[in-house]
């Protein structure tokens, strides 16, 4: 309860903030008035009495910021500052918010939009009771490719009476009917079903009532309409009920008005019309059957119980049809296939890819600019906001700007779905339902949050480790926020790279579908061909059987006159007549068949149908064998008729299929027979990708048809637009007969090409899409990684790396990550490609080319994308980039300063006029300073002349002291604890001084000193330097020249300059140290890489000698250096050198020594003095005195048997000389100092004599100074008697022997040096060895 | 900022001003920060303006209500007055500190013993 009215009253002030922010100003306002008159009361001056009311009081500042925590929630005033703050913060950049946000408001829209097709299409449930319990059933033979298959009312009453899983079954069939009219006659699209279909869906007729089983027995004709037929035909008017229309001739009397929208199963019809439900003979007819299961029966079953059953009614069906099983299938997932199922899935999925992948982008972009913003972080830090406080902040900014990302996001669905039924596939159900409803737009509050998180913690986590590392003391060798940013970056780089080419390889393979889809031949010409529908009139239909013959022939004789018109049209080039172009059901059906082996039934699943004359020419379809029908297979000729391929490979196994003759039905049957005259090619007019269905066909001049289908070729390029001529020569051909759905052909297919096309089309677009992102991304990480890495780069080009180098440097970055991406992406594409094989057509999941062509391209896109800042890279000055070093890091720190003094002015609502110039002042001198210290001194300036100060110095943190270049207090002195008691400026008057010193001789005499030391710095007041845990220094200020103290105002003023003062202070700490710790990484990075680089990859041969050469780095990098020469005249030259110093310093010295060394031993007649001459010149020019080296150089010549050698300094080497048993060891000291400390030094020269076996052993002090884990030295003795022992060998063998054994040495213990070992041995002559 | 620390302060100086208040009727913060200075003989250096956050937490805890009042001087001043609840808290809070009191002060002993 209690915390329930603290909230309360908390909201309650958040309300009124301002009020009563004002009347906690008044309260303490007649609180420090009551106090002075008090005090004045007293006796006190009325300055005094308000300056000891203001002690007495307290921080003011403090006291308002303690009363507004507890006043509101500081959880909710926080995020309402974090809000503004994160609008502002946002609107200052704004190429990164536009960027950001375009990007993810793509991705956030093009997911919305995509799901509210799979909620329209697949989750939202079906419009009808329970929908989740309803499922068709299919009868099906999958031996003779038979999948739903309709049946029998009798056998829809035997599972009806048998089933105990379902409640009740129903049946449908959309049926055609011809709509007299006043303006002619019309088809129709109707639905024939069964009278409780309705009640078993659960529907309720808008208007009116539904069928009665007793009505639907009678047979009366009464029909129901759609919403749409009523509105059409009737303008939505009550009167429609009981009004009559003309089915087929019949009057039908219309007793109900269907819900808006109302279908089953695809079928959307006009009139609904009932059949009996129940029939007591088996018939041939098929109706589509649909069941409601009882509840709490599951699917699997009534599947397992439909299956027993239709086993049992095996026995009570003709021997045709048995072995037949019963499906039971969801109504959900029929109603949309599981093609379009799977597709709508992996499409939602597949832009669920693109939606990561620009969030990874926009993590990427903020992390960078978090990197950027290091220091406005260091600086909200110092000002005291916790670790908590900045994640907060800039989770906040984050999820704002994915929130209107969102917004603008949904913006974008919502004309996408206006689009959506233009571009959508037409047979994708339900898509006239796909709108925005609560779940959709909750989808999308979801992944805008979740990019608003995504986005906003990467760089919030690494700004809380960069914190965390900044307030320990010693940073150590963690790895650095800037660090940790990168890696993420990288990994952020590598994952949109494998979601890319996930999605590239699901675009790549839909796309080989597609072009494997439309390289089918199709076997006819949609071209050009236009269709349309034609209805014969009424009274041409038989009533009896006796007018049958009559009716036949009026038919064949419309249907002639109809071709006749049609083709007296100008533009027509063919035209031909199909009973049913597009005939749906393939049933399974006895046929009766001649073939060589005799008379056989066979039960096929074929289609039959009735062409005219012309019909194969207008489409197109080739003839393969046979004649076409002509004029003379009439009513009175016998009966022939065509098949197609699929059919003679079905029937007569493909082989001498004419001239044999058929029967429909079995051999007992009364039907006639058909003589075989032709085959066709098979036409594939339910898609491509269908395989063929057998087709026969016969003379639509035998057996005319009731309804017809006309297609006519046109030389027109829009056959469209000849429907007006045709309309009108039908016409004139017949008054009644209705014409209808006209259209093109092409337009026809393209409906079955529909689902695949979107698919692959929407698919393409989301990879390229994705792609493109991840180009950007990657482009964005090198070029960013460039830009930071200006200075390594300069360094590395002025230690000798080419362009091309640094070139292949940057492309190599990029390709790492793209590649590593690579591996991964094909890796998961292989995976989930077999998951989606289904939509695939002719290519495999794992298709090789596709992979291999995706996997290129995308290599290529990344190259390209690293091109520019590789070029970059190649531009950078490494002068330029080595002098700016110090430079640049001191001007990104200073306008970091400058802009958290901006922010600090800004943000802080203190419109003090003294404050706001002196922050400005503050800002215009670190904006011309030149370093840290200038800042601090033109600020200290601006302070003293503001406030009139006769003086002014401040004491900086160092250690375990404050002080300046004059003063020092200890950190734990007097003024120090008291600081940190008052965190307010500090008066001390000469009175206080003297009190002071007084207290402190008497009982705290380690004091006096300091006491004594300020008091002589004529310090008045006393201005701590604050961050929030720690105080950075102290401003000393003298009193205000020409006055007594400062004022109230002033001091206030002082104390909230010591605010900012603090803030820069700390904020070059930081910077300082960041800087040092960061150059100190990469200086130990270049070092050892520069090391590597300029050592030797090999040593030479030569004929007379063996060379070798070891190198043990040390780990903190030390300059050993040795090299192999090969001069002319057959002479080998060695040099080591050991170069002063470490790290980067070092090593660049170390190049010097390398690159000259390389240049003079080439020039010809040069003497190993004169060489140690020159080198001492060139590197005391280049580097001045501070560096030198030892270095030691030798040539062997004459064929191994003189060695000249000069010795600059370094520890001399060894000649290890084997005569007559016994072992001689020779110093080779002669040369000369050091290499580089003095302008001009003369070197001596020695020469001595090779002989066979010589071992020259040259090392460097890092060999006998190596420390082993007792701290013992290796010592020279130690290395002497190794060498001793190595008589005899060759270089490589002493070479390895020598570094094993120094590895042994030095074991766990720490290198503090490089050990490096030079190593030649003259060979023991004509190939002869010692055995030692 | 650490609520736990300032919680126990508030806590102390919450029951100071109620019992300030239930001593001396309604008044107004400074003179309320006057009387707990005085009655603690001035041994207790009180940051005056600890007191506003102090009397909020007790407003908003329902044991002291304020109004809109003037001062003896005619300034425009906040007036607490202790509400009925705040009285009955009086009582708990006042035995709750003897108890923790009496706790420290025989701690106090023990450790002066040993």
């Amino acid at each position: 309860m209690t915390r329930l009215r603290i909230l309360l009253s908390q909201l309650w002030a958040l309300v009124r903030a301002r009020q009563r922010d004002r009347d906690l100003d008044d309260e303490i306002a007649s609180h420090l008035a009551e106090a002075v008159d008090d005090y004045e009361r007293q006796g006190l001056s009325p300055d005094e009495a308000r300056w000891a009311a203001q002690r007495s009081f307290g921080g003011v500042t403090q006291t308002k910021e303690v009363y507004r925590e507890i006043r509101s929630n500081m959880w909710l005033e926080d995020v309402a500052r974090d809000l503004r703050h994160g609008v502002r913060t946002l609107r200052k950049s704004p190429a990164f918010t536009t960027a950001a946000a375009a990007t993810l408001a793509l991705a956030i829209g093009a997911n919305t939009a995509m799901v509210s097709v799979l909620n329209a299409v697949l989750l939202r449930p079906l419009p009808y009771r329970t929908p989740d319990q309803l499922a068709m059933l299919w009868t099906e033979d999958p031996s003779q490719n038979l999948r739903e298959g309709r049946a029998a009312l009798w056998d829809v009453e035997q599972w009806r009476s048998q089933s105990r899983s379902f409640e009740d079954l129903a049946t449908f069939d959309s049926v055609s009917r011809t709509l007299a009219g006043a303006d002619g006659a019309e088809r129709i699209v109707g639905a024939s079903v069964s009278p409780n279909l309705l009640a078993l869906l659960g529907i309720h007729p808008a208007l009116g009532r539904s069928f009665s089983t007793e009505e639907a027995e009678q047979q009366q004709r009464l029909v129901l309409i759609s919403q749409r037929f009523w509105q059409a035909r009737f303008a939505a008017s009550p009167d429609a009920l009981g009004a009559s229309i003309v089915l087929d001739g019949i009057p039908s009397r219309i007793i109900g008005i269907l819900p808006a929208g109302f279908q089953i199963a695809r079928l959307d019809a006009d009139v609904w019309e009932s059949h009996p439900p129940r029939q007591n003979v088996r018939g041939r007819e098929g109706w589509f059957v649909i069941g409601r299961l009882r509840p709490t029966v599951a699917f699997e079953h009534a599947q397992a119980e439909m299956s027993a059953i239709a086993r049992r009614l095996d026995g009570q069906l003709p021997e045709t049809e048995r072995n037949r099983g019963i499906s039971v299938v969801p109504l959900t997932l029929y109603t949309v296939g599981s093609q379009s199922q799977l597709g709508l899935w992996l499409l939602s999925g597949a832009v669920f890819c693109v939606f990561l992948i620009a969030a990874a982008n926009v993590t990427s972009l903020s992390l960078a600019r978090s990197t950027v913003r290091a220091r406005e972080m260091a600086v909200r830090t110092a000002l005291g906001a916790s670790a908590g406080r900045i994640v907060r902040q800039l989770l906040t900014e984050s999820v704002l700007l994915a929130a209107a990302s969102g917004l603008i996001g949904v913006a974008l669905a919502v004309v996408a779905l206006r689009l959506i039924p233009v571009i959508g596939p037409g047979n994708l159900p339900r898509l006239n339902e796909v709108s925005l409803d609560l779940r959709v737009l909750g989808w999308a509050l979801a992944i805008s949050l979740l990019a608003g998180i995504l986005v906003g913690l990467a760089p919030a986590l690494t700004t809380l480790r960069r914190n965390l590392r900044a307030s320990r003391e010693e940073g150590g060798r963690s790895v650095s926020g800037g660090a940790a940013a990168g890696r993420i970056r990288r990994t952020l780089v590598v994952s949109e790279f494998a979601l890319a080419i996930v999605l590239l390889v699901g675009a790549g393979l839909m796309l080989r579908s597609w072009w494997n889809v439309r390289n089918i031949d199709p076997a006819f010409r949609p071209e050009r061909v236009l269709m349309m529908e034609l209805s014969t009139p009424t009274m041409l239909q038989a009533a009896t059987a006796g007018e049958a013959a009559g009716t036949a022939a009026r038919r064949v004789d419309l249907y002639d006159r109809v071709l006749e018109q049609i083709r007296a049209v100008p533009g027509v080039a063919d035209a031909g007549i199909i009973g049913d172009l597009f005939i749906g059901s393939t049933r399974l059906q006895v046929l009766t068949v001649e073939g060589a082996d005799g008379t056989a039934a066979k039960r096929l699943t074929f289609t039959s149908d009735e062409v005219s004359a012309d019909f194969f020419k207008t489409m197109g379809t080739p003839l393969l064998g046979g004649r076409f029908f002509s004029t003379g297979d009439g009513l009175e000729a016998p009966r022939v008729a065509i098949i197609n391929e699929a059919m003679a490979r079905r029937a007569w196994a493909g082989r001498d299929t004419l001239g044999r003759r058929f029967k429909f039905g079995p051999p007992a049957s009364d039907q006639p027979w058909y003589t075989v005259v032709g085959v066709v090619g098979s036409m594939r007019l339910q898609g491509q990708e269908r395989e063929p269905v057998p087709q026969i066909f016969v003379s639509l001049g035998q057996s005319p048809p009731q309804n017809a289908d006309v297609l006519v070729r046109t030389t027109s390029d829009d056959p469209q637009s000849m429907a007006g001529a045709l309309r009108t020569a039908v016409h004139r051909a017949e008054k009644h007969a209705p014409i209808y759905g006209v259209t093109t052909l092409e337009e026809r297919l393209g409906h079955y090409l529909a689902n695949r096309r979107f698919q692959t089309a929407l698919l393409t677009g989301f990879s390229v899409v994705a792609v493109l992102m991840a180009a950007v991304g990657i482009f964005g990480l090198i070029q960013f990684s460039v830009a930071t890495r200006t200075q390594e780069i300069g360094l590395r080009m002025a230690i000798g790396a080419r362009a091309g180098d640094i070139f292949r440097m940057v492309i190599g970055e990029g390709l790492t990550l793209s590649l590593t991406g690579l591996g991964i992406g094909l890796v998961a594409a292989w995976v989930l490609g077999r998951a989606g094989s289904s939509l695939l057509f002719g290519v495999t999941a794992g298709d090789p080319m596709t992979f291999t062509i995706v996997a290129m391209l995308l290599t290529t896109v990344a190259v390209a994308a690293c091109y520019v800042p590789a070029r970059r890279a190649m531009a950078v000055d490494p002068m330029l980039a080595l002098r700016d070093q110090q430079e640049s890091v001191w001007s990104a720190a200073r306008r970091k300063v400058e802009r958290a003094v901006r922010h600090f002015s800004s943000e802080d609502e203190q419109p003090a006029v003294p404050l706001g110039t002196l922050i400005s002042e503050f800002a215009a001198s670190v904006r011309g300073a030149g370093s840290v210290r200038e800042a601090a001194d033109a600020s200290l300036a601006a302070l003293q002349e503001r406030t009139g100060a006769s003086s002014v110095m401040l004491l900086e943190k160092a250690g375990g002291e404050y002080r300046s270049s004059t003063c020092s207090v200890p950190a734990a002195g007097a003024l120090l604890n008291l600081l940190r008691r008052y965190p307010h400026p500090l008066t001390l008057s000469e009175a206080s001084f003297a009190s002071w010193q007084r207290w402190a001789r008497a009982s705290r005499p380690q004091h006096v000193a300091e006491i004594d030391a300020l008091t002589s710095t004529g310090v008045q007041t006393v201005v701590p330097l604050r961050t929030k845990d720690d105080l950075v220094g102290v401003i000393l200020l003298g009193p205000p020249t020409n006055r007594e103290a400062y004022t109230t105002a002033e001091r206030q003023v002082l104390s909230s300059s010591g605010e900012v003062f603090a803030v820069i202070l700390e904020n070059a700490r930081l910077t300082d140290r960041a800087v040092e710790h960061e150059k100190v990484r990469r200086d130990l990075a270049m070092a050892a890489e520069v090391q590597r680089r300029l050592l030797p990859p090999k040593a030479p041969r030569s004929a007379a000698a063996t060379f070798a050469a070891f190198t043990l780095p040390a780990r903190t990098i030390g300059g050993d250096y040795y090299d192999f020469l090969a001069l002319e005249g057959e002479r080998i030259g060695i040099a080591v050198a050991d170069v002063s110093g470490k790290g980067i310093a070092a090593a660049l010295v170390m190049s010097v020594v390398q690159a000259s060394l390389r240049v003079i031993s080439s020039q010809p007649d040069m003497s190993p003095s004169q060489l140690a001459a020159q080198m001492n010149r060139f590197l005391y020019q280049s580097t001045g005195a501070n560096h030198y080296a030892t270095f030691f150089y030798a040539q062997v010549e004459d064929r191994g048997r003189r060695l000249r050698y000069v010795n600059a300094g370094h520890n001399p080497p060894v000649l290890v000389r084997s005569a007559h048993g016994a072992t001689e060891l020779i110093e080779l000291p002669v040369g000369g100092t050091v290499l580089g400390l003095f302008p001009e030094v003369q070197f001596q020269e020695a020469d001595v004599d090779l002989r066979a076996g010589d071992l020259l052993v040259a090392f460097t002090d890092g060999v006998t100074d190596a420390l082993n884990t007792a701290g013992d030295e290796f010592g020279e003795a130690r290395l002497k008697s190794v060498l001793r022992a190595a008589v005899g060998l060759s270089a490589g063998e002493v070479s390895t022997r020598l570094a094993a054994t120094m590895r042994d040495w030095i074991g766990d213990a720490e290198q503090h040096d490089d050990v490096t070992v030079v190593v030649a041995a003259v060979d023991t002559g004509q190939g002869a060895t010692h055995s030692s | 900022m650490a609520p736990d620390k300032s919680d126990v302060l508030y806590g102390t100086l919450g029951l100071l001003v109620i019992k300030t208040l239930e001593a001396m009727g309604p008044l107004h913060g400074y003179r309320i920060a006057r009387r707990i200075e005085q009655i603690s003989g001035d041994q207790l250096a009180l940051n005056q303006g600890t007191l506003y956050p102090a009397l909020l937490k007790l407003e908003q805890l329902g044991w002291i209500s304020s109004k809109w009042g003037t001062s003896e001087s005619g300034r425009r001043v906040k007036i607490y007055a202790l509400t009925r609840a705040g009285r009955r808290q009086l009582d708990e809070e006042e035995a709750q500190w003897q108890r923790a009191a009496s706790i420290v002060e025989r701690f106090l002993k023990i450790s002066d013993i040993s």
